[in-house]
């Protein structure tokens, strides 16, 4: 995951340097007074403890400084020019729900802790998975999305653990994600692993009875199987790999629960989940 | 980081083996079952004769693309046990089945053509000297068949050849597979490579049936 988001980070910072000066001279510009209010926030920190919440400074300025980088189906540039993608919408609804502007800046990924403490931005808004880390030195919200790789099998097979399909015929598509868990994986790896050119054909072949299991990713999984498709004797039996995305804002900052009631709202009103089905994804429980 | 040259190379060759041993086998049960298909679609019996055309022609009127996915996956999707062997060896056996009723099809159009060529007076003849049908089929007809079909014969052996990379669509990894295998990692010269062990083989197979039917052409009818 960091691999791919750096290489898109790079990708995207390549190309902004190349179709105009403009947005290089901000980078600049806001690495400059990021620098420079470092110091001073944290000075700030020390002496006001808790003189006004970060949501109030935040609201005060009437907008939250996002930082992101472009990362399909998260943040990202379509076809038409439009800065969208899963983040950029939700952001922008959450944001309508505090009261204040959204307020977009690409970011450096590997400093955006940096960042954050330097209040050049608000918060880190995309795609980031939750670790432990992450949530010991961040105030992070609750998880909103989650990924997996999941492990598909007929419903009345047994299964305890990945140990049971030693031997066994795993199907999985060439390339993906879901090859990678099987080929790292102690005991996928020693399973005859057929290789498909899409994931649905995995699919068809647990239901032929052709492979014992297919390893692939959690969306297409839950889109694909059960009550109602022509799958409806196929079940998820494991998640391996799994990962939960969450927004974190500066340590202590009590804008994340305020974020987490704003998620809350979102979900009950079905906007998070028509967001989700509409860039592919998978919210967390 | 893409592996040499050396290592494509051999990885290509060995999974040319396969698409060779689909070949081989293919050849040696559906060259048989096809003459036995042929007499089916010649019996005399009406009920026999209508039962092996309407197979030949759904055979030989759907793609064999869908014939391989059929045979390996069909049992299962319709609730019955897979009766494939586990793992890889099973794809491969099921390709072979697919292959040879696929091919049986073709091969007895051809049987077909050629003994239906042999003028009937040689069967006539024969009766008349008292010989059994079968007598006078390997005695008379045969040899002349094999001549006579050797050319188209050669036709569809050769295009036996290339259609083993179907094989693939139930993940045989064959030749054209294995050269994805790098393409889909951005190394694009295995997969126009693969191009060169189609052209030798074919190439040794068209110089084959040229020897053949010149060892055959003394045999005048």
């Amino acid at each position: 995951m960091k691999k791919y988001l750096s290489a898109l980070l790079a990708l995207g910072m390549a190309l902004s340097v190349c179709a105009c000066g403009a947005p290089a001279s901000d980078t600049a510009d806001n690495a400059a007074s990021g620098t420079d209010s470092a110091s001073t926030a944290e000075a700030a920190d020390t002496a006001s403890a808790d003189a006004d919440s970060d949501l109030a400074y935040i609201q005060g300025k009437g907008k939250m400084t996002i930082g992101y980088t472009v990362y399909e189906p998260m943040n990202y540039t379509d076809e038409n020019g439009t800065f969208t993608g899963f983040d950029t919408e939700l952001a922008t609804a959450v944001c309508e729900k505090l009261g204040v502007e959204p307020d977009f800046v690409e970011i450096n990924w590997d400093t955006k802790f940096v960042e954050l403490e330097a209040k050049s931005i608000d918060c880190v808004w995309n795609g980031m998975t939750l670790t432990d880390d992450v949530q010991a030195n961040q105030a992070c919200t609750q998880p909103y999305v989650k990924n997996a790789q999941v492990v598909v099998m007929k419903k009345d097979n047994a299964y305890t653990s990945t140990a049971d399909l030693v031997g066994k015929t795993v199907a999985v598509e060439a390339g993906s994600a879901g090859q990678t868990t099987v080929e790292e994986d102690e005991n996928l790896m020693q399973a005859d692993v057929i290789t498909k050119t899409v994931q649905t054909d995995c699919l068809m072949e647990v239901e032929a009875g052709t492979a014992d299991a297919a390893v692939l990713d959690l969306t297409l999984a839950s889109a694909m199987i059960g009550e109602g498709t022509d799958y409806a004797d196929l079940e998820m039996k494991d998640e391996l790999n799994v990962e939960e995305y969450g927004v974190a804002f500066r340590k202590g900052s009590d804008a994340a629960a305020a974020v987490d009631t704003a998620f809350d709202e979102l979900k009950a009103d079905g906007t998070m989940q028509t967001l989700a089905d509409k860039y592919g994804l998978t919210l967390a429980e | 980081m893409m592996g040499d040259a050396v290592v494509i190379w051999g990885r290509l060759t060995e999974a040319f083996w396969l698409n060779f041993q689909l070949f081989a086998l293919t050849l040696v049960f559906a060259l048989p079952l096809g003459l036995v298909v042929a007499f089916g679609s010649m019996s005399r019996f009406a009920p026999l004769r209508g039962a092996v055309k309407t197979f030949v022609w759904v055979i030989r009127g759907t793609p064999l693309m869908l014939q391989v996915i059929v045979i390996f996956m069909g049992p299962g999707l319709l609730g019955f046990t897979n009766p494939w062997p586990s793992g890889s060896s099973g794809r491969l056996v099921a390709a072979v089945v697919a292959f040879v009723i696929n091919y049986a099809c073709y091969f007895s159009e051809i049987y077909r053509g050629g003994i239906e060529a042999v003028p009937k007076g040689q069967t006539e003849a024969g009766q008349v000297l008292g010989m059994t049908r079968t007598q006078i089929f390997f005695k008379v007809t045969l040899l002349q068949v094999i001549k006579r079909i050797i050319p188209p014969m050669g036709n569809e052996i050769i295009t036996l050849v290339k259609d083993t990379s179907l094989a693939n669509v139930i993940s045989n990894k064959e030749i054209i597979m294995m050269a994805k295998e790098y393409s889909a990692k951005g190394l694009i010269w295995p997969l126009f490579s693969t191009a060169i062990f189609f052209l030798v083989f074919v190439g040794a197979l068209t110089i084959l049936f040229g020897w053949l039917e010149k060892r055959l052409d003394y045999f005048r009818c």
